[in-house]
């Protein structure tokens, strides 16, 4: 069957047409979001953290990752150097040096914050991640194509990927120890603390924890809690005795981090009619260019 | 009938009554909210904290003496991975005393027997209790939160020795304990001299040693949140900075800091605290009479000025009994008979004896009535 080009646009300019008037309200191109009122979060009081980096270890055996005997994690010469996870790391310890003369060092440990809008779950074309209802992100490897969408996206720049693997090289992050909290254990690195750094438990209880530990020791905290209220909350929260900036905590607004990506991509998809305009647009020009050119052979 | 009834309800009624006198603690003047997490606590769910928080400070009952507290304790939860650890209770408890003292640890301390840790911090905790660390937790945070401060490592092995091999730690902690190791007497500096920030008299000359000895100041009167660091630290070289300085000084100072800077502030170091200044000389017999004898002990307020006039203190003394000769100067055979107010107007001793009584041509200390001697 021979069609024209004139019939294929008509036939386009119907089905989108009908498609727009099909589609719903509201773009949903936005993940399915579970929050429930009783997700898990860590409340990390990185006051206590002494930089044993047990954690480090743990998390390793956990996720079955080669790991260095216990006693190598004694080495502190690893804090010269800020580190970021790494795809045989989900977690890491950094040290900051204490404002007030003479105290010991602040150490920090960073991993995923499991939010509640995460903004990986947004970014990912396949929908290879996703918030699970007891607050962890996690992802499927199964349906990952290795896009690293997820990698920009992110506001703690926390997955990583597997670069010096040719075949199969996977995206690797924090998984709030999904597999063990399934079998109704704590999350690795939590459990082998020794100063007890973390606490575990359910999100709005650890936040009300947190505000009374602000308020029962003023001169030990600053006066917040990161992740309350960062990019829309986040499962895992920080207390520190000096400000989150210095060490070296994203200043983030309140709004969640895939709202800015997301109303962008939404916008150009909405309704199907910017696409639809556009290609209606550049087939008018084809077909305006293509009748003059017909009309000048005639 | 109604008669029986009667009786029994207000027999009733008087036992069940609170006893007179004792009020219900829900009408003393506590706030609900400092023992209870709910709104409406009832007899069946009274819905406590764990440790109220006044517990922690206010709350404590008893206290005891570093001294009497036991050498050491010997920490074996994990004797099956580890060697008990041992932990020199004495000595710490004795450092404790310019940091925080025993409430560091003992946050709580009801009469009766000491409570030990584990009846509070779970031994088998699973880290789902929020409102406070198992014991795992409560030792590693009370031991490293100092230990790290000042060594700087997180070193298992100084506490945990595998089993079968004590470490070097648990042989020294053992040692020490059957020695009965204190902590070594802490040299005191003799005086210690601040560059402050202050616009005028920016130099701060704090004359340590009076203060703790001659004045009788107990070291936690004003070492009470030392950090072990402070001084055991290689790492660091100068000590850490008073944040408030006058902070210290308040309890007796209060009324100087408001209104007479000069006293420790100037502009070269000051001179040490001097008697001789006050008109009342101790050179000679006074050197060795504590502070307390004469200006009485107000708590920590500062002293006041007391009478200084000999028999204010020594009331028994008179010319009869009163040897002149110890002040240096033997009355002749003449005055020796002599009222001591015939000499010392109104008994005044600090002013100059008076001759014009007597003599229209002679004075103190031109004329002498008697000779000097040593």
């Amino acid at each position: 069957m021979k069609q024209s080009r004139r019939d294929f646009l008509k036939t386009a300019g119907i089905l989108g047409a009908g498609l727009a008037g099909l589609a719903p309200k509201k773009a949903l191109a936005a993940p399915k979001n579970v929050l429930s009122d009783d997700r898990m979060g860590v409340l990390v009081d990185t006051t206590l953290c002494i930089g044993c980096r047990r954690c480090e270890y743990a998390c390793k055996v956990a996720h079955d990752l080669p790991s260095d005997p216990i006693e190598s994690y004694n080495d502190r010469s690893v804090f010269a150097q800020k580190r970021r996870p790494d795809p045989s790391a989900l977690t890491v310890v950094n040290e900051f040096e204490n404002p007030v003369a003479g105290r010991a060092s602040i150490n920090v440990k960073t991993q995923c914050r499991h939010c509640d809008y995460p903004a990986c779950v947004s970014a990912c074309i396949v929908g290879a991640f996703s918030k699970q209802e007891n607050g962890a992100v996690i992802w499927d490897e199964g349906k990952c194509i290795g896009c690293r969408y997820c990698m920009v996206a992110c506001p703690f720049q926390v997955p990583t990927f597997e670069y010096e693997k040719a075949l199969q090289p996977e995206i690797r992050k924090c998984d709030f120890c999904f597999k063990r909290t399934g079998e109704g254990k704590i999350p690795a690195c939590v459990e082998i603390c020794p100063m007890e750094v973390m606490k575990y438990g359910k999100r709005h209880e650890l936040v009300e924890l947190a505000h009374q530990r602000i308020k029962d020791n003023p001169g030990r905290y600053i006066d917040r809690v990161y992740g309350e209220y960062e990019v829309g909350g986040t499962s895992w929260l920080y207390l520190a005795s000096k400000e989150f900036e210095k060490l070296d905590f994203p200043e983030l607004g309140p709004d969640p981090a895939p709202g800015a990506s997301e109303s962008l991509q939404h916008a150009i998809f909405a309704y199907f009619v910017p696409p639809i305009s556009l290609f209606a647009l550049l087939g008018g020009i084809m077909w305006i260019s293509k009748r003059g050119k017909e009309s000048e052979e005639e | 009938m109604k008669k029986i009834l009667f009786i029994l309800i207000i027999g009733l009624g008087a036992v069940y009554a609170q006893p007179a006198g004792e009020k219900h603690h829900a009408q003393m003047p506590l706030d609900c909210k400092s023992c209870h997490v709910c709104e409406r606590p009832t007899y069946e769910k009274p819905c406590l904290k764990i440790m109220p928080e006044f517990t922690r400070r206010r709350g404590i009952t008893v206290y005891h003496r570093a001294e009497d507290a036991p050498a050491v304790m010997k920490i074996d939860v994990l004797s099956n991975l580890y060697e008990p650890t041992i932990f020199t209770h004495k000595l710490h408890a004795e450092m404790a005393d310019m940091a925080g003292g025993c409430v560091s640890c003992h946050h709580f301390n009801p009469p009766g027997r000491i409570a030990p840790c584990r009846e509070c911090h779970d031994p088998n905790a699973t880290g789902t209790d929020l409102s406070k660390p198992g014991l795992k937790g409560a030792y590693h945070r009370q031991c490293l939160s100092c230990h790290r401060e000042w060594s700087h490592s997180n070193e298992c092995s100084v506490c945990h020795a595998v089993k079968g091999d004590p470490s070097a730690a648990t042989a020294a902690a053992v040692k020490s304990a059957k020695q009965e190791i204190k902590h070594p007497k802490i040299t005191e500096p003799a005086k210690l001299v601040y560059q402050t920030g202050a616009d005028e008299g920016a130099i701060v000359t704090f004359y340590h040693d009076d203060h703790a000895q001659r004045y009788g100041l107990a070291c936690v009167s004003c070492h009470q949140n030392e950090s072990c660091s402070r001084c055991h630290d290689t790492m660091k070289e100068t000590a850490a900075v008073e944040k408030e300085p006058h902070d210290n000084c308040m309890a007796c100072h209060a009324e100087e800091i408001d209104n007479r800077c000069e006293l420790c502030h100037g502009a070269r170091e000051k001179p040490r605290f001097d008697h001789e200044l006050t008109g009342f000389s101790l050179a000679r017999f006074h050197s060795s009479v504590d502070c307390k004898e004469c200006h009485g002990q107000q708590g920590r307020r500062r002293v006041a000025k007391p009478d200084a006039s000999c028999i204010a203190c020594h009331k028994g003394w008179n010319a009869t009994n009163f040897d002149h000769r110890i002040t240096g100067l033997a009355l002749d055979e003449n005055h020796i008979e002599n009222d001591c107010s015939d000499c010392h107007a109104n008994q005044n001793f600090n002013a100059p004896p008076t001759c014009t009584d007597c003599h229209d041509d002679l004075s103190y200390p031109k004329d002498l009535p008697g000779r000097k001697v040593d």
